[in-house]
């Protein structure tokens, strides 16, 4: 019979390793780049923000594709 | 400032930044501003081969001359409101030109940096299929020539939450 060695008898799968949230005011650079696993969050208020920004554009490109049916 | 042999090359993706060559002598400023530091840094580390894993995007003229480069890697941003996470979506890390080429005018009138980020989001568009997810930056407060150039490229700007801060830049999905 094979016998088993206390390393695989021990081994266990990782756990991810939980990874820290930051919010955008502790975001930098620097930061970024030194913790590329850290994920920022955004605030409501810019949330909100890039609810407009993706609004527009997609009123942008709609009006670009009927200028383009007009043409 | 040094003349750009043009058409420029497309922007293209190196693979092994330590073997790139004209990595080494990259700079795009004597340091000036946080930001020429942060790039300088940035090339720097690729080329000795100490920077995380991230892709190295570069413009060369068509001599073959360094223009510029930029970095980026995926990175996820939480968003609340209930809003669904953005997931694995191209940060960039770093985007800058060469201080022999700044300021120089390309015969259609554009610049070096424009080329440049067009070109990446092209690399972009590529590695999804075809059409570009979200894709952001930081960018200072005070960097006016990068908010100037993200604007040019379809890039929203969300707010900076502490003064003098970094405030995102977030283009939209294609």
């Amino acid at each position: 019979m094979a016998s088993m060695s206390m390393h695989e008898t021990s081994e266990q799968p990782e756990a991810p390793r939980p990874r820290r949230v930051i919010t955008t005011s502790e975001a930098s650079l620097e930061r970024l780049e030194a913790e590329p696993d850290t994920v920022v969050r955004l605030s409501i208020a810019q949330s909100e923000q890039l609810r407009r920004i993706e609004a527009d554009a997609r009123e942008a490109a709609r009006a670009l594709a009927a200028s383009r049916a007009e043409d | 400032m040094s003349e750009l042999a043009e058409p420029l090359r497309p922007v293209r993706v190196v693979r092994q930044p330590g073997r790139y060559a004209p990595l080494a002598g990259f700079s795009c400023g004597a340091g000036e501003e946080s930001w020429d530091r942060h790039v300088n840094r940035v090339a720097q580390r690729l080329y000795s081969e100490q920077a995380i894993p991230q892709t190295l995007a570069v413009l060369e003229d068509d001599g073959g001359e360094l223009v510029g480069i930029c970095t980026f890697w995926p990175r996820d941003l939480l968003l609340p409101l209930r809003r669904e996470p953005l997931l694995e979506i191209p940060y960039i890390n770093a985007i800058g030109i060469d201080r022999r080429f700044r300021g120089a005018a390309l015969r259609d009138g554009g610049r070096p940096a424009d080329a440049l980020l067009a070109g990446v989001l092209d690399v972009i568009r590529g590695m999804h299929g075809g059409a570009a997810p979200h894709v952001y930056a930081l960018v200072a407060s005070a960097n006016e020539r990068g908010h100037a150039l993200f604007d040019r490229h379809g890039f929203g700007e969300l707010s900076a939450t502490k003064p003098g801060g970094e405030a995102i830049r977030i283009r939209p999905p294609d």
